[in-house]
């Protein structure tokens, strides 16, 4: 039985590269000094925000608004003056972070709270061949990982579940909960103040077709409805065109664009129409109070008067902010009460004229900035668990590697603890696989390049600076070299470049040392830019599980049904929106990642 | 734009009260805590108290700073040495939640525990943190009496472990995961009763039809199968008569002209969601016997007081709880679905304000006046579903003992497994030979330069000592001792008390946890006896 007092020369010596200073990284780096560890260094692109001083217990008020990894090296270097402890306050993602930085590490500790990131590092260990101990928490729940290079499998390894998205056209058109006009008033933030981005369109779209009853009308017959009424423009250019003036956007966001959607009569033949407001009468709806006074009232529901009155000063505000950043687009900040106010304000007038029932700044903010809660002590437990697991790597003891998985509550057998051995790695994961493919779902007549590069292999496939060479032909399709100029490639659709059905396309990462190849399957359904990403050919899949045949038994559909939600929602909310199912796929990503993935263990299924 | 200081605090603990709420927020804000103790243990778990903004706290320690609270303790620094250790960790502690308010005494818990009963009950949580075995015992006797809950955790070495001592602990939400949904097949109330009787399915256009929540097409299949048995009240009681229920619902699909499928996500849903929905409405045992209890009757505790009008709403309410009146997900159209939840909620808030007014008769009865608020009291019938108590015995640590070597006894593995896991029930059973070797000796093994063989040959003749002593006469020891290895033993006394920070962070992490959950009642927290075991990072929770 190995004891720890054996290990600290080790301790003393060893290398680490901690990334993420926030709830999970301030209690690592204390442990880290508090265990005898001499030399580390930590990143994280953040600045201290007042929410989080509930738990990074390394800032105080007067830290706000500054470099959490500055911050927390002082803070750690004044309790604990041996240490030699460094900082980047900087993005993972720089390429002054390359494989050799990676490399200069003994070890890696993740204290992260995105996908794309864990993805990014998961991938950089992977290419430097340094051992990763990832890390997440979500209230009451946590988990640690060991990720190391062909023993165990990789973070990308199994699919994770997806963030629920939403059709543009029950954004634009037909919102039926009051989420869809939280992430309606959003676009309309962006439209307004932000980086204008075309699938952000907040006016009614005349070309959707009912979701719900989409054989209720004709494209003829839609047309029809509007041939009258001239249609709606951009936002932005609607708004500069009025000096930002509040009322005007008011009016038009709220009157004239929904003037225009009850004349599209198809939509209302099974819903209730939407009843357009102006500002003049929404000022008149119950009590109006002033942008100060409505801030302390966060948990309550806001009057359609008050929502007015934040409506108007939000926008005179972030005008000003737009005005004093040299007009740099502003982004969508939960944090911000100013932006949030603004997003919460105009979210419940839309979710009022929609009969929609309006909701609390409160609860709006959890939705807006898919907001996970998030506490002192699990930050704690967990960041105890990743040195203790460090302290096994660095002994030798790799064979002992636990995965740790934190409950909220006693399982029937009475832990709180889960703990497992880490799994294999899968021979199918596109990171960590000898041979790395992915299968890619996607209409070649109505995809772009631009799409491919942008959409597929940078959002979804969380790749850097990819370079595409289409397998058949040879021909470069993307580069990461500006010097190829390859622009005028972006604008292409799929199929002008011989990107159809059964291509294959090479797609390599210089930066994550990442090659894979993708295997374009045509799927005529899909429209412009949407896609599908699968890691095996589904029609391979059908084929295997037509030979295999097994007879359905209980314990093979156990693993298929986990006992507890992904935490990728946010459910832990109190009072969390129920959120009903629509008939609803594609379009919008929300802002921030989820802290935490799930494991799959034991623990999740029904007892 | 830097928020102003006016709603600081919510920004502060916005984070939290999307976990436990702001009903959960004011429970921790009214929470007073005294610790005994000021190690590296007691101020981890601390930390974690003060930064989720407890009402106060109040560290109870006559040791001074040393050198070896330097590596350990985070919060200390060189030139704290030679200060009252509880003086030097509350200034620390204080400085990470300006809003909480600490305090501390320099005497030892010994004289804490004599002098002053009435003190230690205006706490609302006491720990005790690696004390020995005989201040452990003297408080938990004095507070299980007067009702306050106490929190009995030591590190050593590699090992942690949390004993919660508390007479009853009541949960107003369990948060339970997945609870069965509340849909009321069998007992539909008025409101849905009128919705199910306009539904007509020949009568729908096929995309009606497919657009029809799933609870509706149940409420349709059971009136085909009732109609099937030839009896009005039959309700599905197996899983083969669930199956006819889908076969039921397969029977009212149809297929459109063009398509000729039958593809329709809300028949998916219904058929899948057939064997939890169709479960008789009834109260869980749990639930029963918080209802049954004699607390029930008499109590004047706010969570008594409502039990007891929840089981007078019950008795005129066919024996049902109140609805939780939350609709899960399903396919619909936005009409009906709306519709539907509404009834829902309707039903839900009716109850709860019947609900209400009983608590206001029983409050009555009581001669308490309002002490229960409306949205405390809709909030418990949301979750009526899901109250709980948990008790528990006296901290008695030669019953404990007992029970410990009960289950060494059990263990049942080959010496391979034995010799590179050591079971948690051992390292219990080794830290009680810990602390009767530091009672008899005055100090731990391992310590005072000892060599750690000798030490080692002293605390195993103490764990025989106590395995004896915890058998009954004529009981063969060797089965017992024979898991406990000399390895062990020996690692045992290797630590010499020692207290390594990332066991500290990691056990007082869990211990402030539980705090928090006994503070809110909320969440249900470990019942009662948790041990973690560093070499090999596994835990085990029992009951003792």
């Amino acid at each position: 039985m190995p004891s720890w007092k054996d290990d600290y020369p080790k301790i003393e010596t060893v290398k680490l590269l901690v990334v993420g200073a926030g709830g999970i990284g301030c209690e690592l780096l204390k442990n880290l000094a508090g265990t005898g560890f001499r030399n580390v260094h930590v990143i994280d692109l953040d600045t201290i925000d007042i929410s989080n001083l509930n738990r990074q217990f390394l800032f105080r008020k007067e830290h706000v608004s500054s470099s959490k990894a500055e911050i927390a090296t002082k803070i750690v270097k004044q309790f604990c003056p041996n240490i030699n402890l460094t900082y980047d306050h900087d993005s993972i993602f720089e390429s002054k972070f390359g494989i050799d930085f990676f490399k200069s590490f003994d070890m890696v500790l993740n204290a992260l709270d995105n996908r794309g990131a864990r993805n990014h590092v998961n991938r950089m260990c992977y290419a430097a061949n340094r051992h990763l101990i990832e890390s997440g928490s979500s209230g009451y729940f946590g988990q640690v990982q060991v990720i190391m290079r062909g023993k165990t499998e990789c973070y990308e390894c199994q699919d994770k579940p997806k963030q629920k998205t939403f059709p543009g056209c029950t954004i634009r058109n037909t919102p039926s909960e009051h989420i869809h006009c939280t992430v309606w008033a959003k676009h309309v933030f962006n439209q307004l103040f932000g980086e204008i981005d075309i699938d952000d369109d907040v006016s009614p779209d005349m070309q959707a077709v009912d979701p719900e009853n989409p054989d209720s009308s004709t494209q003829e017959e839609r047309e029809e409805e509007v041939a009258d009424t001239p249609a709606p423009v951009g936002t932005r250019q609607w708004a500069e065109s009025v000096n930002y003036d509040a009322e005007k956007i008011f009016d038009k966001l709220f009157t004239q664009d929904i003037v225009y959607l009850c004349k599209m009569s198809h939509l209302w033949k099974q819903r209730k129409q939407p009843i357009p407001l102006t500002y003049a009468s929404a000022l008149t709806q119950g009590d109006a109070y002033s942008f100060q006074a409505a801030q302390n009232k966060s948990t309550s529901v806001w009057t359609v008067a008050t929502c007015a009155n934040v409506f108007a000063t939000c926008i005179k505000e972030l005008l000003n902010e737009l005005k004093n950043n040299d007009q740099t687009p502003l982004s969508f900040e939960k944090d911000h009460p100013v932006i949030m106010s603004f997003v919460a304000a105009c979210a419940n007038i839309r979710a009022h004229i929609f009969s929609i029932q309006t909701k609390s700044l409160f609860d709006i903010k959890a939705m807006a900035g898919n907001i996970i809660p998030a506490i002192a002590s699990t930050n704690a437990i967990v960041a105890g668990m990743m040195v203790t697991e460090c302290v096994k790597m660095i002994s030798g003891q790799e064979a002992d590697a636990k995965c740790s998985f934190l409950r909220n509550t006693p399982n029937p057998r009475g832990k709180i603890f889960a703990e497992q051995e880490p799994f294999k790695p899968n021979p199918k994961c596109y990171i960590c696989a000898d041979v790395r493919s992915v299968y890619l779902y996607v209409n070649p007549d109505e995809m772009t390049v631009g799409g491919l590069c942008e959409k597929v292999l940078k959002q979804e496939l969380n790749m850097i600076a990819p370079d595409v060479v289409h397998g058949g032909t040879f021909n470069m399709i993307i580069s990461s070299d500006p010097e190829d100029k390859m622009d005028e490639m972006l604008t292409k659709k799929l199929s002008e470049v011989s990107i159809d059905n059964g291509a294959i396309l090479n797609c390599d990462d210089y930066m994550q040392e990442l090659e894979l190849k993708l295997f374009i399957r045509s799927a005529d359904h899909l429209k412009g830019d949407q896609f599908e990403v699968a890691r095996e050919d589904t029609d391979d899949k059908k084929k295997e599980e037509a030979a295999a045949e097994v007879p359905m038994d209980v314990s093979q559909e156990a693993p298929e049904a986990p006992a507890e939600v992904p935490m990728d929602v946010s459910q832990e909310a109190p009072e969390a929106p129920e959120a009903k199912k629509r008939k609803v796929e594609g379009g919008e990503q929300e802002e921030e990642g989820p802290e935490a993935k799930r494991l799959r263990t034991e623990e999740q299924h029904p007892l | 734009m830097t928020p102003s200081t006016t709603f600081d605090a919510s920004n502060r603990y916005d984070r939290q009260v999307r976990l436990w709420g702001e009903e959960g927020q004011a429970s921790i804000g009214s929470t007073s805590v005294c610790v005994l103790g000021s190690d590296s243990l007691a101020t981890e778990t601390l930390k974690s108290l003060v930064l989720a903004g407890v009402q106060s706290f109040f560290i109870v320690d006559d040791a001074r700073v040393e050198q070896a609270d330097i590596g350990q303790n985070f919060f200390l620094h060189n030139n704290d040495i030679g200060r009252y250790r509880a003086e030097a960790t509350l200034e620390k502690l204080t400085e990470l939640n300006p809003s909480v308010s600490g305090s501390s005494s320099c005497q030892s818990p010994t004289a804490l525990a004599q002098e002053d009963v009435e003190k230690l009950a205006t706490f609302s949580v006491v720990v005790a943190v690696n004390q020995t075995e005989e201040i452990d015992s003297k408080f938990a006797e004095v507070l299980y009496g007067i009702r306050v809950p106490f929190v009995c955790m030591k590190s050593y070495g590699l090992i942690g472990t949390i004993r919660i001592c508390i007479k009853e602990h009541t949960i107003a939400n369990s948060h339970e995961e997945n609870p069965r949904p509340d849909l009321r097949l069998d007992a539909p109330f008025e409101k849905l009763k009128e919705m199910i009787n306009e539904t007509n399915l020949e009568e729908m256009t096929v995309e009606q039809l497919r657009h029809t929540p799933y609870i509706l097409l149940h409420f349709k299949a059971l009136e085909v199968y009732r109609k099937q048995k030839n009896d009005p009240n039959a309700f599905p009681e197996s899983t083969n008569d669930r199956k006819e229920i889908q076969k039921i619902l397969q029977a009212f699909r149809r297929s459109t002209e063009d398509s000729g499928t039958k593809d329709s996500e809300n028949f998916d849903e219904a058929r899948t969601a057939v064997m939890r929905a169709f479960q008789k409405t009834s109260i869980g045992g749990s639930v029963k016997a918080i209802f049954a209890s004699p607390q029930c009757q008499t109590s004047t505790q706010p969570f008594w007081l409502i039990c007891e009008a929840l089981r007078r709403f019950i008795q005129s309410n066919n024996g049902l709880l109140p609805l939780r009146g939350t609709l899960p997900d399903m396919t619909s159209d936005s009409s009906r679905y709306t519709r539907l939840a509404t009834l829902f909620h309707e039903k839900a808030l009716s109850d709860a304000k019947e609900v209400l007014r009983l608590t206001r008769e029983v409050e009555k009865e009581r001669g308490v006046g309002d002490v229960i608020s409306d949205d405390v009291c809709y909030r418990f019938c949301k979750n009526a579903d899901r109250i709980r108590i948990q008790s528990s015995d006296l901290l008695d640590y030669n019953r404990e003992t007992k029970e410990i070597v009960g289950k060494i006894q059990e263990i049942n593995v080959d010496d391979e497994t034995r010799e590179n896991k050591v079971d948690s029930a051992t390292w219990m059973l080794l830290m009680r030979a810990v602390g009767r070797f530091k009672r008899e000796k005055g100090r731990y093994p391992g310590t005072n330069g000892v060599p750690v063989s000798i030490d080692a040959q002293d605390l195993k003749k103490r764990v025989e000592a106590l395995v004896r002593e915890s058998l009954t006469n004529g009981q063969d020891i060797t089965p017992v001792f024979h898991n406990v290895t000399d390895s062990a033993i020996s690692e045992m006394c290797r630590f010499g008390a020692a207290e390594l920070h990332v066991i500290s962070s990691y056990v007082g992490g869990i211990a402030s946890q539980e705090i928090i959950k006994l503070a809110t009642n909320q969440y249900v927290p470990i019942d009662n006896t948790f041990v973690f075991d560093g070499h090999t990072q596994e835990s085990s929770t029992f009951k003792l």
